[in-house]
């Protein structure tokens, strides 16, 4: 049980500062990768214990920016990675078909430099889930992605302002046509429910009257727009402010709400913490000051978190079950890997999880639901098909090779080193000595046998959380 | 004098007996004669060296050497340590690698799989006894040394049959009895074969009456002839679904029923291959009298068997052209006996449906049954800078298919009817996913008259170049006489137009089916294409860009190396044919 409600905020909050029984090594750094990104590899992790903690936060962050300014605006290799990648999003959106984009982006997760950027970027998708089973032109879902990373590290206000204005998110929501006469509620309810407040904060008196205010707004041709003829251009009252309000003024009230900095601190802290529990208010309340007084700016509000005690704390490592994306991605990014994204993206959503296809409105669930009898079969079936696949290749040539390059020697070392890279928590004696074991009696080519070893890791409890 | 003229005679004569009993010992003895009757496959190399020549002679190779990625297929490590060890063979045989394959293939290359002993057989049949064993005993003793330096057994153990030496390998081994050469990978096919050779029995394939009539009918001079027994396939129960005379599925009804058809009761199949400087061609023919052929397959073959395709129309771009005797109506009508009760009663209910489009006409028999049976399938690249629209991300070649109608006046306003419904439908549907819809344009163009649906789109629309998919097709119909075109864009259908005007009129072919692809439009497309096909590859592989890179610019230089594939069925002299040909470029001079 993860008990949070004996944390003292000052201590979580406080900067991580390691020691002899909580020391900045390859564990700690593996963990700050796994969350931040979907991991790293054995030099990767190797890399962030000489940078030090905050040094490798930074890094991964700010990819390469100095300062905290920069980040948001300026993402790592905006010539190099970012570019291709965009011109490869751009090739496989042309195709037309929005289900080839999941592959696309999970290549940017497997070979971006820049993690941080696609993990945010995917906890935004969740947030302001649309789905393609809907919006079916892939130009519109690639736009709307490339919205959701622009301002992934940058300010939620303009995030948000985006959205409202975003032809897929209103295809998604039914409301490309919002006529004086007969508003569109839609949008404005998720507005306030889902994306910036939460139920409890907001009447259905404000829905009502907010929806006025986006009355006119239209996607025409693939494309918003405003018709100012269909525009209500009355007095309008909601959240305890009255006037002759546009969908913009409306978004902007929104925000100013001091319930939407605590929505969006204690669902960051969800993503980047633990599912479970709910973190207590008095935890949440320093980090919507601190995303508050910065004007709504993501990173410094992630940066607060992941340079956190409470991070490195028991009640976060191993609190967090792996998702789908983060178990394929991670696994591939840990075992210096690639494989066949197409045929990753298809598992992923038989696991539950395919990107661009969330299953409401409400984002995916996460936590315990990524886990049942099926998928857990199906979680251990991908590691196996992953390690198997003729088209999966490891640097080097093979798992063998990987192993020999980290300077691993004979079984033990392997295993944990297979169990430092892979695994969150610690592992029981009884368990490691039966992959020793294993280890050493399986058959085949050294290849073989090291996949045998990840294949029996990826079965234990322990391998499903994060 | 006259004494000694006589002598000189009688040696002369004795001479040429000698030498005639020699060279016919020598045709005689192929390698039918030494497989056991119970063979089901059969193939004979009769000209190896013509093989030879097309893989290290032709301008294929040449152009292969020509390429930028030559250097990278010869320069890995496989291919260098492959030359090694050729190199090691050479010296120690002291004769060049292909003088000795050509000398130890001069009597053929000869391939069979023997039903009774269910196993396979190599034979080499050398011109000399001598090279031969030479270059044998010289493989073999590479082989024992190498497993003798890494400390291995020897992986050539040898046992005698019949005072012949057989070195095992596996199941099966190899033996060498004069000129021959044979390997098996059954110990008892050897056993067969090696007492056929020994013996000199009779009782071979080449005693077996069905191969005889095969082989009387064969063409001479081919590289390679090949003969497959399909009775005793059929007999053994392999591959059952091939040989039910049904296709099941009314696409590969349309394209396959009548080799189907043949299939369900011909007594085999032979093969010839034959090897040029501008290609090779494959023919592949079974007995059949496609006049005699099942009612329900009438479509296929047409009246008496002599349904004959069109000369095919090739307007500027042609990929790929497809020209066809097909009888759609009579298939449509013989639904019941062609298909399954499931798949019929589909067609029984789309029936309804399609009619509808034709102001409720009967679809098979009004519809269907007002065109005649040469149709045309064209599949041609695009040239989008050269219509005035945006230029797609993705350029798909655009496809039409071409009939005659046989009322034209009357069909062709039905026709005209069904294609504005079509393009009605797709607007409503396109609208809702928020494309432009399309607009109906009348035009001529000389005679004819074209009726396109184009994308209503704005200057700065029609200005895009990485426009969606979608932009690929500007559906088109065209009435040019008799001939009614169907066409996903514009430009193919005024392109086959002007491609029609030219023919003064139709010409018969003398095949039921004619398919031809044209490689250097097909690398112009793929290479139109790169971009995307890199992306796709990197998602599909999980490789690097300048990975996938490399490996489209290696397909794109193969395909370069190509000028065309062409497949023909033919019926008539109690057969069906297929004959596949492909073209080689001419040498570049690089």
């Amino acid at each position: 049980m993860n008990d949070l409600g004996a944390v003292k905020p000052d201590w979580a909050w406080a900067p991580f500062e390691p020691s002899a029984s909580q020391p900045w090594n390859r564990r700690a750094a593996a963990h700050l990768y796994r969350r931040a990104g979907f991991g790293a590899d054995s030099r990767q992790l190797d890399a962030a214990v000489k940078q030090g903690a905050e040094g490798a936060i930074k890094k991964l962050l700010y990819a390469g920016s100095s300062t905290l300014e920069d980040a948001p605006a300026k993402p790592l290799a905006k010539g190099g990675f970012t570019m291709k990648a965009d011109m490869m999003g751009s090739m496989v959106m042309s195709g037309g078909k929005p289900q080839a984009l999941g592959a696309w982006w999970l290549y940017r997760m497997l070979h971006t430099p820049d993690q941080s950027l696609e993990k945010l970027t995917l906890f935004w998708h969740g947030h302001f889930a649309t789905s393609a089973a809907k919006v079916t032109d892939a130009r519109m879902i690639k736009d709307h992605d490339t919205l959701l990373r622009r301002h992934a590290r940058g300010n939620f206000g303009q995030l948000t302002h985006g959205m409202a204005k975003d032809p897929a998110m209103l295809v998604w929501l039914d409301s490309t046509t919002n006529r004086k006469r007969r508003p569109n509620e839609n949008f404005s309810r998720e507005l306030m429910e889902l994306f910036c407040l939460r139920v409890g904060n907001y009447t259905e008196e404000d829905i009502r009257e907010m929806a006025r205010a986006f009355t006119g707004w239209e996607i025409r041709k693939g494309k918003f727009l405003v018709n100012d003829r269909q525009h209500d251009k009355g007095s309008k009252t909601f959240l305890g402010k009255t006037g002759a309000f546009k969908g913009e003024d409306a978004v902007r009230i929104v925000l100013e709400q001091p319930a939407t900095a605590r929505f969006i601190a204690r669902k960051l802290t969800r993503y980047f913490v633990c599912d479970e529990p709910e973190m207590p208010d008095a935890l949440i309340e320093p980090l919507a000051i601190l995303f508050r007084e910065n004007d709504l700016q993501v990173a410094p509000l992630v940066e607060r978190i992941l340079r956190s005690n409470l991070f490195y704390s028991k009640h976060a490592i191993a609190q967090k079950v792996r998702s789908p994306v983060e178990l394929g991605i991670g696994l591939l990014r840990s075992l210096e890997a690639t494989a066949n994204l197409q045929q990753l993206n298809q598992s992923l959503g038989q696991l539950g999880q395919a990107l661009y296809y969330p299953p409401n409105v409400k984002g995916w669930d996460g936590g315990r639901a990524w886990i049942n009898s099926s998928t857990m079969l199906g979680r251990n079936n991908l590691v196996r098909r992953l390690l198997s696949d003729k088209e999966t290749r490891f640097k080097g040539g093979d798992l063998a090779a990987v192993v020999k390059s980290a300077g691993v020697d004979g079984s033990e070392a392997t295993v944990d080193w297979l169990l430092e890279l892979l695994v969150a928590s610690e592992t029981p004696r009884s368990v490691r000595a039966s992959l020793v074991s294993l280890a050493k009696t399986s058959k085949g080519e050294p290849h073989r046998r090291i996949a045998a070893v990840i294949h029996a890791i990826s079965a234990l409890p322990e391998f499903q959380l994060s | 004098m006259p004494r000694l003229l006589s002598h000189l005679f009688a040696i002369l004569l004795a001479l040429v007996l000698s030498g005639g009993d020699a060279r016919a010992a020598k045709v005689a003895r192929t390698g039918a004669d030494l497989f056991p009757s119970t063979t089901v496959i059969y193939a004979e190399l009769g000209q190896s060296a013509d093989v030879i020549r097309f893989v290290m002679d032709s301008p294929l190779r040449k152009n292969l050497e020509a390429t930028e990625i030559y250097p990278y297929l010869v320069g890995n490590e496989e291919y260098q340590g492959f030359l090694t060890i050729l190199g090691a063979i050479e010296t120690q045989a002291g004769m060049k690698w292909r003088s000795t394959l050509e000398a130890i293939t001069a009597g053929g290359v000869y391939l069979g799989v023997d039903s009774e002993t269910e196993g396979l057989a190599v034979l080499l049949k050398a011109d000399d006894a001598g090279t031969l064993d030479k270059a044998v005993q010289t493989l073999i003793g590479l082989t024992r040394d190498d497993a003798k330096s890494k400390g291995n057994p020897d992986p050539l153990p040898s046992q005698l049959h019949r005072e012949v030496e057989v070195y095992k390998a596996g199941e099966g081994g190899f033996a060498v009895v004069d000129q021959w050469l044979i390997f098996v990978n059954k110990g008892d096919l050897g056993k067969a074969i090696l007492d056929n050779l020994l013996d000199a029995n009779e009782q071979t394939l080449s005693a077996n009456k069905d191969f005889r009539t095969a082989r009387k009918s064969a063409a001479k001079g081919k590289s390679l002839w090949a003969y497959t027994d399909l009775n005793a396939i059929r007999s053994a129960g392999i591959a059952e679904a091939l040989f039910t005379g049904k296709t099941e599925n009314p696409g590969a009804e349309l394209l396959f029923g009548g080799i189907a058809e043949a299939l369900k009761d011909t007594p085999h199949v032979t093969g010839t291959l034959d090897f040029a400087d501008e290609g090779a061609v494959l023919t592949l023919s079974v007995p059949m009298d496609s006049a005699a052929a099942s009612e329900s397959r009438s479509f296929f073959f047409g009246p008496k068997g002599k349904g004959a395709a069109e000369k095919p129309i090739l307007p500027r771009g042609t990929l790929l052209s497809i020209s066809t005797y097909r009888d759609l109506s009579a298939m449509w009508l013989a639904a019941d006996d062609l298909f399954n009760e499931n798949q019929a009663a589909k067609l029984a209910q789309s029936e309804t449906t399609l009619g509808l489009f034709f102001n409720g006409k009967d679809f098979g028999k009004e519809v269907l049954g007002q065109l005649a049976p040469q149709v045309q399938l064209v599949v041609a690249r695009q040239d989008f800078k050269a219509a005035d629209g945006p230029i797609p991300a993705v350029k798909y070649p655009a496809g039409a298919l071409v009939f005659h109608t046989k009322e034209p006046e009357t069909m062709q306003r039905y026709l005209r009817l069904a294609f504005q419904t079509v393009v009605g439908f797709i607007n409503i549907q396109g609208t809702q996913q928020g494309r432009s819809p399309f607009e109906l344009n009348n035009s001529k163009q000389g005679d004819a008259t074209v009726i396109s649906a184009d994308y209503f789109l704005s200057d700065e629309e029609k200005k895009e170049t990485d426009a969606a998919v979608h932009h690929n097709f500007s559906p088109a119909i065209a009435q040019v006489g008799d001939y009614f075109v169907l066409s996903s864009a514009r430009q193919l259908a005024s392109s086959l137009i002007e491609a029609l005007a030219k023919r003064p009129k139709p010409e018969s072919l003398d095949v039921n089916t004619r398919f031809h692809l044209d490689a250097k439009e097909l690398a112009v497309i793929l290479d139109d294409n790169k971009g995307q096909l890199i992306a796709s590859n990197q998602l599909k592989k999980g490789q690097t860009e300048d990975e996938a890179a490399g490996e489209i610019t290696v397909l794109l230089t193969l395909v370069d190396m190509f000028r065309d594939a062409s497949l023909e069925l033919k019926t008539g002299n109690g057969q069906l044919g297929l004959n596949f040909s492909i073209g080689v470029a001419a040498a570049t001079s690089k």
